[in-house]
């Protein structure tokens, strides 16, 4: 369990730190995935068709607000429903409308969950969405989420009826033709009980998992994903009974069992609480009395750091040692310039995690030559500072690993002859050791 | 602080702007805007509905009561008019108060910042 709240704190972590490339690749995917499944089920005009296409219109959707996405979408589907019939075209053209005069003035940020419903009803997993938003959204969401499933149905109902849709528009084209044709296609596309089942099965299922979700009881969010998931079930197969929708019952059983599993892991990352470690505390203000209960989150401390110290010296008469506070039983001096956190920040990585031997420390003073680490950067730096004592150390640092002469093994600090005889050591040695780690 | 900058930033600015309204008129500016959605609305499933029933129409039209179809289409617009405004009326009254509590606590905690600044003799260009 701790690892696994070690690799969400990491991914948390992450995902701070990279937002600004993080955003506007998910929305790349997003529209990317989203315009190629619209190509894929009712790609009926070519033209914006081709992969280069799509491309450029994700790319473009990245960088945009989310709400641009769902325009785009709307292209791609009007464009496609042109190709079909001109009644496909116009009752889509006032269904979106509709969705957005009446809906999208109140939720604009809701743009995801209508652009993710109907992707789930192709993955077979629709039952995941009332079941999260109950979890992480409010009630409100019901609307996105209905017309989510209503464009999904459209979508549905046009790649079915395409062939026979397109056909009598263009062999016939007379006017009365039109209208039957318009009527057919709504009465069809409205009187789909199935559509209206589910629309009214997830309404009902999100507003419960956000009713239990809130409740002020242990374990409220996992409560709410079990009910929400027999709800779900129940509410599927009473209507499918009632008005044989002839939906598969294994398929809803299987989709809404791995939406549960998908909710759990959602709550692992959103409402992970200790509750052995609930405090219920009473205080007042000049207004009110407060009753609370608080139940810490579960987190891990950041681990602390460790920094063995090399290559310091308070003075110049004294030699550098190269040993760890542990090694030497001593602490190590706090640093006294920016200079001294920048090595101790970029120390640790390399040599921090084991032991230091007398090679290693040998390697350090030299340039780390040895280990391939650039050693005309280490020379240059020497010659940036010139000193006999320094040219020596330098000297060594130039030279490959296999001309220099072995280092003894005991040796815990550089001798005096290599160290500098004047106060500029250790700013030298710690200059070195900076081009170094770069 | 951080939370403060943070409100800045994201609700902050749109915030801002309906707090300059007052309740009655930022609520009534949104319902006429609702007023005129609900409008569009209800003509264009109005055409919908005669196209798809254009033929029906024209062979029932000198047999249609056209005074009591209009009649009734009126009374089903007020009727849907006004109950999505009433909800539209709710949403943007909710939001009003949700805002108003955002807006003073925002308020409180730059006061404070204040009282805390002035506490420990800052000058403007030391605390900034």
């Amino acid at each position: 369990m701790t690892t696994l709240v070690e690799i969400k704190q990491l991914i948390k972590s992450i995902y701070v730190r990279y937002e600004l490339w993080i955003t506007p690749l998910w929305k790349f995917l997003l529209s990317f995935l989203s315009l190629s499944l619209i190509n894929s089920h009712v790609g009926y005009l070519s033209a914006i068709k081709p992969t280069p296409i799509v491309l450029m219109c994700a790319l473009l959707c990245s960088f945009m607000p989310t709400g641009f996405m769902v325009f785009i979408s709307s292209f791609f589907i009007l464009g496609h429903f042109y190709a079909v019939s001109i009644e496909t075209l116009g009752v889509t053209l006032v269904l979106f409308l509709l969705m957005f005069l009446l809906y999208f003035r109140f939720g604009p940020g809701d743009t995801v969950v209508l652009m993710l419903m109907p992707m789930l009803f192709l993955f077979k997993i629709p039952y995941l969405m009332p079941l999260a938003l109950g979890l992480v959204a409010s009630p409100v969401s019901v609307a996105a989420m209905s017309c989510g499933t209503v464009i999904y149905y459209l979508l549905s109902y046009v790649q079915t009826n395409a062939t026979t849709m397109g056909a009598s528009s263009v062999a016939v084209g007379e006017d009365t033709e039109i209208v039957v044709q318009l009527r057919s296609f709504l009465t069809g596309f409205m009187m789909n009980r199935g559509m209206w089942v589910t629309v009214a099965a997830f309404a009902a299922v999100l507003i419960v998992v956000y009713l239990i979700r809130r409740l002020p009881v242990d374990h409220a969010w996992k409560a709410a994903i079990l009910v929400g998931a027999v709800l779900n079930l129940i509410l599927l197969m009473v209507g499918d009974f009632m008005y044989d929708t002839r939906f598969s019952f294994v398929g809803v059983v299987a989709g809404t069992l791995i939406s549960a599993l998908l909710c759990f892991i959602l709550e692992f990352f959103f409402f992970q609480l200790d509750y052995s470690r609930t405090e219920r505390v009473q205080f007042e203000d000049d207004e009110y009395f407060y009753y609370v209960k608080a139940v810490p989150k579960v987190t891990l401390a950041e681990p602390e750091r460790r920094v063995k110290k090399i290559n310091r010296a308070h003075n110049a008469a004294k030699p550098v040692h190269h040993t760890s506070s542990a090694q030497s039983g001593r602490r190590m001096p706090e640093p006294e310039d920016e200079e001294d956190e920048m090595l101790r920040e970029r120390v640790p990585s390399r040599t921090a995690s084991r032991p230091m031997g007398a090679a290693d420390r040998t390697r350090s003073v030299a340039g780390r030559t040895a280990a391939g680490r650039a050693p005309v950067r280490t020379a240059g730096a020497t010659v940036r500072q010139p000193g006999s004592a320094t040219r020596s150390v330098s000297g060594a640092a130039a030279r490959p690993a296999a001309h220099r002469p072995a280092p003894a093994a005991s040796t815990r600090s550089i001798p005096r002859t290599q160290a500098a005889s004047t106060d500029e050591m250790p700013d030298r040695v710690l200059r070195v050791n900076k081009d170094i780690n770069k | 602080m951080t939370r403060m900058a943070m409100f800045r930033q994201r609700e902050g600015r749109r915030d801002e702007a309906a707090s300059r309204y007052f309740p009655v008129d930022y609520i009534t500016h949104h319902i006429i805007g609702s007023v005129v959605c609900a409008t569009i609305v209800f003509l264009v499933v109005c055409v919908l509905y005669v196209l798809s029933h254009f033929d029906l129409i024209m062979q029932d039209i000198y047999n249609t009561d056209l005074v009591g179809f209009l009649s009734s289409a009126v009374r089903l617009y007020v009727v849907l008019t006004g109950g999505y405004c009433l909800f539209a009326g709710i949403i943007y009254a909710v939001r009003y108060y949700r805002m108003q509590k955002r807006i003073s606590t925002y308020a409180l905690g730059l006061r404070r910042l204040k009282e805390m600044t002035d506490s420990e003799g800052l000058t403007n260009d030391d605390a900034g």
